[in-house]
């Protein structure tokens, strides 16, 4: 690339378009994979496909053969209405009784599962905190934090199934303890506190945090700053692995704890809604890809400059 | 060599027993495949002395003789018989033991066939008289831990409801839901090492591709593994006929995992080959006339890769084993021999027969994923 070409020069001297980085990578992924999810609901229907490829119709007849790329024709003009609908934020109807707009479905359902994913963070991360204050003794490093971190590693299932028998604990009984089940099952506390450790030694050891301490300042006050955007973007890019668990947890809470997970599952393979999967499903990797790209951006840019 | 001091010796005592665990189930696994070729799913014959005093009895309405009335019905009443089912040494019927005339210090008890029909039960057809000592109880299962068998083996974690082995059952799910880590193992493997090589060492020269492939790697990583696994069921569905369902969905599943997860080594292989670049052995090698594949896999590889290798493919050998677990939770295509089958039957039997095989199999299950993140700790160790 040619950076003397004026016009060039000036796009890469905007820095607004760098900030944006994310949102823009982000919806390039969820238009490449939205265009995948559509052929897969093109390809569901076993009938003729009317104007709205949501609808299933059904036909005795047998449907004549096309070619692909008259079938890709037909898939490209059915993404592109549904496009054009969504930036008309119209994502249609979910239910006709009661009448239910897809966008308030999935847009409610996605705020149940923030404030799971939301509260797991919080808890996961004050943890962290107590592990890290607590780990510089070793003895109970060795006895209490690890043997605690361990219970981690089993399959959020298991949790949930304990809870659930042996402490006759309801899943969807509270937002807390579904977040504290979250947080505990398939390894993401271990991962996550062994990260914020790591980092926190890392960023401890620096020269400028061993200068200050030495010059008699606080080396948390002086390490604040890059601890902070550190805690930011490793939690940003540990969105992704709680989003699978709180799947698992809204499925196996059988309907009490309606995320944007049980959505999805119930809408594409219980009873079967193919807009509302559809919806839900490209909503859920937006969000997810927006926060992994924001946690990349973070890294690269403002981390590097520090 | 391992820094052990960093390490935490919870992490060492797990990665210990979860190696005990793991050589007696091989060995476990070993002798029933390979020399004994007994099947897993064999109920276990355990049969002991009838003890009368444990005898429990229901009343059968269908064979009453006086149904209008079953509540004043005497003990002596045909529909009054064993709850269980009960064999003699010599034969393969099961019988039930009469009401009539039992008491638990009765030396001759009258039993009838239990498989008769109603009318004939009704009038105690094929019903005889017999010694106590000649009947045996075959219906013990599920025994407990350490049990003694008749023929003096022992079952070291006895059998469940149908009388199969519970530790040959879960050592037998054990190596099959590893058939499917290792084809995890093998597309992540492939699929993270080429293109880690791409973007590590061909960055430059291929500039566009490497690009390309890492947007690729990253939208990959951005998007929730189980957000993956889901849009690859409801694909798999659509495409994959029935009958070619029960065999292929399975692996498919896992090598999706595989490539799905493959972001992040190539990530690590890639910062690796970029730190390495421009070091002096890798400028030497070139200017000996090395080719790129031998510096590649004869010396960057091995003796600055391979940690970084074991530590990830230690992780995704535990997101292996819980895909199938949740794989068999999900019930759109289960695997009856997988171990994820193993613990939700597990728990589905909890309410009629106790936390007894639910434990042992969260335990197992916990040990051989401790043991993975165990070992990712000792690595990580290496690494520093």
């Amino acid at each position: 690339m040619n950076i003397n070409i004026p016009i060039l020069r000036n796009i890469n001297n905007i820095r607004i378009l760098n900030y944006l980085s994310p949102l823009f990578k982000s919806l390039l992924t969820v238009a490449i994979i939205s265009y995948l999810l559509m052929c897969l609901v093109y390809f569901s229907h076993i009938g003729p496909i009317g104007n709205d490829i949501f609808q299933q119709k059904f036909s005795y007849q047998e449907l004549p053969n096309k070619s692909f790329i008259t079938v890709q024709g037909e898939i490209i003009i059915h993404y592109i209405n549904w496009i054009n609908s969504a930036l008309h934020l119209d994502f249609g109807q979910a239910y006709s009784y009661p009448p239910t707009s897809v966008l308030s479905l999935v847009g409610s359902k996605i705020f149940i599962s923030s404030k799971l994913i939301f509260f797991s963070l919080l808890i996961a991360l004050a943890l962290s905190i107590i592990i890290i204050i607590l780990r510089k003794y070793k003895l109970i490093n060795e006895i209490i934090i690890e043997p605690l971190l361990s219970i981690s590693f089993t399959h959020i299932l298991v949790t949930i199934i304990v809870c659930k028998i042996i402490f006759d604990i309801k899943i969807g009984s509270s937002m807390f303890t579904a977040s504290l089940i979250l947080c505990l099952g398939s390894g993401f506390l271990s991962d996550f506190s062994y990260l914020l450790y790591k980092e926190y030694e890392n960023i401890m050891s620096k020269d400028y945090a061993i200068f200050a301490e030495f010059s008699g300042f606080s080396k948390l006050l002086f390490t604040l700053k890059e601890m902070t955007i550190s805690l930011i973007s490793i939690s940003t890019s540990r969105i992704p692995i709680l989003f699978g668990g709180m799947i698992i947890l809204e499925i196996a809470s059988q309907g009490s704890l309606e995320g944007v997970g049980y959505l999805i599952w119930d809408s594409g393979f219980v009873n079967q809604n193919l807009r509302v999967f559809y919806s839900a499903t490209v909503f859920s990797i937006f969000i997810t890809s927006f926060f992994f790209f924001l946690a990349d951006f973070i890294d690269r840019k403002i981390l590097l400059k520090n | 060599m391992f820094n052990t001091n960093k390490v935490p010796k919870f992490s060492i005592i797990l990665i210990s027993i979860a190696l005990i665990m793991f050589v007696f189930i091989s060995i476990n696994y070993i002798s029933n495949h390979l020399f004994s070729n007994i099947d897993s799913d064999e109920r276990i014959e355990y049969c002991q002395r009838i003890k009368m005093d444990k005898v429990k009895f229901i009343h059968d309405d269908a064979t009453c003789n006086i149904p209008n009335n079953s509540n004043v019905c005497q003990y002596s009443c045909p529909g009054w018989h064993s709850y269980k089912k009960y064999n003699r040494s010599d034969d393969e019927m099961e019988y039930y033991i009469s009401r009539t005339d039992f008491t638990s210090s009765s030396k001759n008890i009258i039993i009838v066939p239990a498989h008769a029909s109603v009318t004939d039960l009704q009038n105690m057809v094929g019903s005889l008289p017999i010694s106590t000592d000649s009947l045996l109880d075959c219906n013990l299962h599920p025994l407990p831990p350490l049990t003694r068998t008749n023929d003096n083996s022992t079952l070291l974690l006895g059998t469940d409801i149908e009388g199969r082995d519970i530790f040959r059952l879960l050592s037998s799910s054990i190596f099959h839901s590893l058939q499917f880590a290792f084809l995890t193992l093998i597309a992540f493997f492939i699929s993270g090492i080429s293109s880690g090589i791409l973007l590590g060492y061909y960055s430059n020269q291929y500039f566009v591709i490497s690009s390309i492939a890492n947007y690729i790697n990253k939208s990959l990583e951005s998007v929730p593994l189980l957000l993956w696994i889901l849009i690859s069921l409801y694909a798999l569905k659509l495409f994959l006929p029935p009958e070619l369902q029960h065999d292929f969905a399975w692996p498919i599943l896992f090598i999706i995992l595989g490539q799905v997860s493959s972001p992040a080594l190539s990530k690590m292989i890639r910062l690796k080959f970029i730190k390495l670049a421009d070091d002096e052995f890798v400028v030497a090698l070139k200017m000996l006339g090395l080719s790129n594949s031998k510096i590649i896999f004869n010396h960057i590889i091995p003796y600055y890769c391979l940690p970084i290798i074991f530590s990830q493919c230690a992780y995704i050998f535990a997101q292996a084993l819980f895909l199938d677990i949740t794989l068999t939770y999900l019930n759109v295509f289960f695997n009856e021999q997988s171990i994820g089958y193993r613990f939700l039957e597990a728990k589905n039997t909890i309410s009629d027969y106790g936390y007894g095989y639910f434990i042992i199999t969260s335990i197992i299950i916990f040990f051989i994923i401790a043991f993975m993140f165990s070992l990712i700790r000792l690595i990580d160790s290496y690494n520093e």
